[in-house]
Formats: C-alpha cells, sequence, structure tokens
C-alpha cells in the first residue's frame, strides 16, 4: 500500500497546488492523477457500488478544488483529501438513506480506556485459513468491516489499508494521537468480536 | 511520529508495560529507545509474544484486502475532473449536469409544443367561428320583411289575406272592365240605334 513515495510528494505537491491556484488545469490533473488511485481504495470500503464511488471520488475533488486556497499545508495534500473524502463518502450514505452503523456508546470513554485497556489485549485471534483464496478472505473482511461502527471502521481503513500513521489518522480525523491509539484498539477488539460472531466457524 | 509511552531505556520491562506498547509496536510508531527494551522483553515471554500473534493474525484478514487502486480509476477521470474544476462545474454526480440540462431542453420542447398547439388551435376556432357568421348572416337583400317565412298559424292567414287582397286589388279593374263591356249598349254604326 501506499505506491507513492511520500517523502519526495508533499514539496511537489505544494508546487502543484500553487499552479492550480495559479489557473493550471494541467497542475490540478496532475494532483488528481497522483491521488485518484488512494481515493479509490480508500471510498470502496464505504461503497460497493462502482458508479457512487467514482461520483464520490470526484466530489472529493471538486470540493478540494473549490477549497484549494483554504489547504493550510499543516497536514500532507494526501491526508487533507482524506479528511474531505471520508466526510464525503459518509455525508452519500446518510443522503442515500444508508447511514453506517453508529457507536453505541462514546468510543473514548467506554471501558477503562488508555494503556491499562489496551495492556489487557484484543484476544485470540483465528487467521484466515490457509486454504481459502485471497480474494475471500477479503470479502469476509470487507462483510466485518461494514459491520462496524463508522467510527471504528474509518480508523482500520486509514490504519490497516492506507497504512496511515498514527499522525496523519489524527489530522485526518482531527483527533489527538492518544484518541487514535485507543479508538484503533477498540476497532480490532470490535473485528474480532464481529468476525467470530458472523463466522463462528474460524473460532473453532 | 511515536508514541510518548514507554521508558525508552534498556531496562527490563514488565509485561503490565510491555503489553500496551505492543499495537503500537506492531504499527511501527514506536521509537527505536521504546522499541528496544519491548523486543528484550518479547524475546523472553511467551504471553506477550501471543498478543503479538494474535496482531499478526488480525493483520492477515486486511492483507488480503488491500487493493491497488490504479486498477479501480476509469479511463480519462483525472483530465475530465479537472475540466470539471475549471469550468466551474460543482459535479455532485458524474451525471447529473447533462441530465439536467437534457431535462430542461425536454421540459422546454414540451412548453413549446403546448403554446403552438394551443395558438394552432385557437386561430382554427376563430377561423371556423368566422366562418359560420358569415354563412348564416343574411344579406340586405334577405333582410326583407316579406321575405320572412310566416312561422304561426295566425301570420300564416295574415298572409293568406294579405295575398287575397292583393291579388282581389289587381283582379278588380278587370272584372268591371269586362262586366262594363258586357252590359254597355252596343251600337250600330249603320243606324246609329244602340242594340244590346
Amino acid at each position: 500500500m501506499g505506491a507513492l513515495t511520500m517523502s519526495a510528494a508533499p514539496q511537489e505537491d505544494l508546487s502543484l497546488v500553487r499552479e492550480a491556484l495559479a489557473g493550471s488545469q494541467l497542475s490540478f490533473q496532475l494532483l488528481v492523477e497522483r491521488y485518484a488511485p488512494r481515493m479509490f481504495a480508500l471510498v470502496r470500503h464505504y461503497t460497493r457500488s462502482a458508479v457512487e464511488c467514482e461520483d464520490i471520488v470526484q466530489d472529493t475533488f471538486l470540493k478540494a478544488y473549490s477549497r484549494l486556497a483554504s489547504f493550510q499545508q499543516q497536514s500532507s495534500f494526501y491526508t487533507w483529501l482524506c479528511r474531505i473524502a471520508i466526510n464525503t463518502a459518509l455525508d452519500t450514505l446518510k443522503r442515500a438513506g444508508r447511514s453506517p452503523v453508529q457507536a453505541v456508546e462514546d468510543p473514548e470513554l467506554a471501558g477503562a480506556g488508555g494503556s491499562e485497556e489496551i495492556g489487557r489485549g484484543i484476544g485470540s485471534v483465528p487467521a484466515p485459513d490457509a486454504r481459502m483464496e485471497q480474494e475471500e478472505v477479503a470479502q469476509i473482511a470487507q462483510e466485518v468491516l461494514e459491520e462496524l461502527p463508522e467510527i471504528f471502521r474509518t480508523v482500520l481503513v486509514l490504519r490497516e489499508f492506507e497504512s496511515q500513521s498514527y499522525q496523519a489518522i489524527a489530522d485526518a480525523l482531527g483527533i489527538s494521537i492518544g484518541t487514535v491509539e485507543s479508538r484503533l484498539f477498540r476497532a480490532r477488539a470490535r473485528f474480532r468480536d464481529k468476525l467470530l460472531e458472523l463466522h463462528p466457524e474460524f473460532g473453532e | 511520529m511515536t508514541v510518548g509511552r514507554g521508558k525508552g531505556t534498556m531496562d527490563a520491562i514488565l509485561c503490565t508495560d510491555a503489553r500496551p506498547l505492543i499495537p503500537a509496536w506492531a504499527d511501527g510508531e514506536l521509537s527505536e529507545a521504546q522499541a528496544a527494551p519491548l523486543r528484550a522483553h518479547l524475546l523472553g515471554c511467551r504471553d506477550c509474544r501471543g498478543s503479538m500473534q494474535d496482531l499478526r493474525a488480525l493483520h492477515r484478514w486486511f492483507d488480503a484486502g488491500a487493493v491497488d487502486g490504479s486498477s479501480l480509476v476509469p479511463p480519462g477521470f483525472a483530465a475530465r475532473v479537472a475540466r470539471r474544476a475549471f469550468a466551474g462545474d460543482r459535479g455532485e454526480r458524474a451525471v447529473s449536469a447533462p441530465f439536467e440540462l437534457e431535462r430542461e431542453r425536454d421540459g422546454r420542447r414540451t412548453l413549446d409544443f403546448v403554446l403552438w398547439s394551443t395558438a394552432a388551435a385557437a386561430l382554427l376556432v376563430v377561423a371556423l367561428s368566422v366562418a359560420l357568421r358569415l354563412r348564416d348572416l343574411p344579406s340586405s337583400e334577405r333582410l326583407r320583411a316579406d321575405s320572412r317565412t310566416p312561422q304561426s298559424t295566425e301570420e300564416i292567414l295574415n298572409k293568406l289575406e294579405e295575398l287575397d287582397a292583393r291579388e282581389a286589388g289587381l283582379a278588380l279593374p278587370q272584372a268591371d272592365a269586362a262586366h262594363e263591356a258586357a252590359t254597355k249598349p252596343v251600337v250600330d254604326p249603320a243606324s246609329g240605334a244602340a242594340r244590346r
């Protein structure tokens, strides 16, 4: 994941942003070309419809263009885009009457929280059967993800599929690194529980 | 960025210190100073290695779902989005703008059709009414009262009487002349004597 070389990208991104703001359509097109694959990979975790996925990614870039002047460069362009894409995806699902599952408890307040809870571990996790096809494993993982409250799904997607650092996740979601850590712990524990609930055969 | 917990020294750490660091270590979020004592602990602690194995097992579910996003991007996507952005089109949905335009165009066509049909129908009605009026209106010659056909019995009788009277008026001078001729004595021109 993350084929883009992030160390070299930010400076080039800034140049492209400046050129786009100065009226260069081609520079904006280059930004879209650079980040469209990762945006599609991210948004596909929120919808199974290819058409809806394309609409959300397109809307993400159009919103990004309209707000380009407000890009503060406090985070990377990619992180900034992630934030727009996630909000756009959630808004789209809400408009379509398909709001993602919401956590019934406050994920940051539930349980003991902090290192004490994390120290207990997430419990025994069954690995996918070695005989299973990759596609089948991915399908089950996606099925379980869709059953998780949105707040947990998003943090798992950004970490496990997008390989984002805790800091980048914190920037994208507007939360602290400590919150990212505890939310990620709970998300993993929820994933395990839901996996065993939907597929008890893996726990045997 | 590293998670600011752990002693950060090579001193031996306990399970209670090591366990909370395991997820961050697995995610590559610890500094070397934090990671080194944890690694040392993991080498000698089977339980903590078990926690590490649970995380690895979990990752295998996600590894399978990793895809190259390039295969998901439709051809010409970037150019299309850039064009839309610079054209000021918000493009809420990929097909919304053309679809709305088409609908607007269809609506305008329907409105034009209705307006033209209404105008044509109105013209036809006006033309027909004019034609009917011209056909039914009597000419000045036909406006004479006597040309009017009597309708009621009384009118018919009056008409007949009027006709009789007119005929009588015309016949009377002829009858008088005949009667006079018949009763007038004939004078013999030779003798000069009158005879009947």
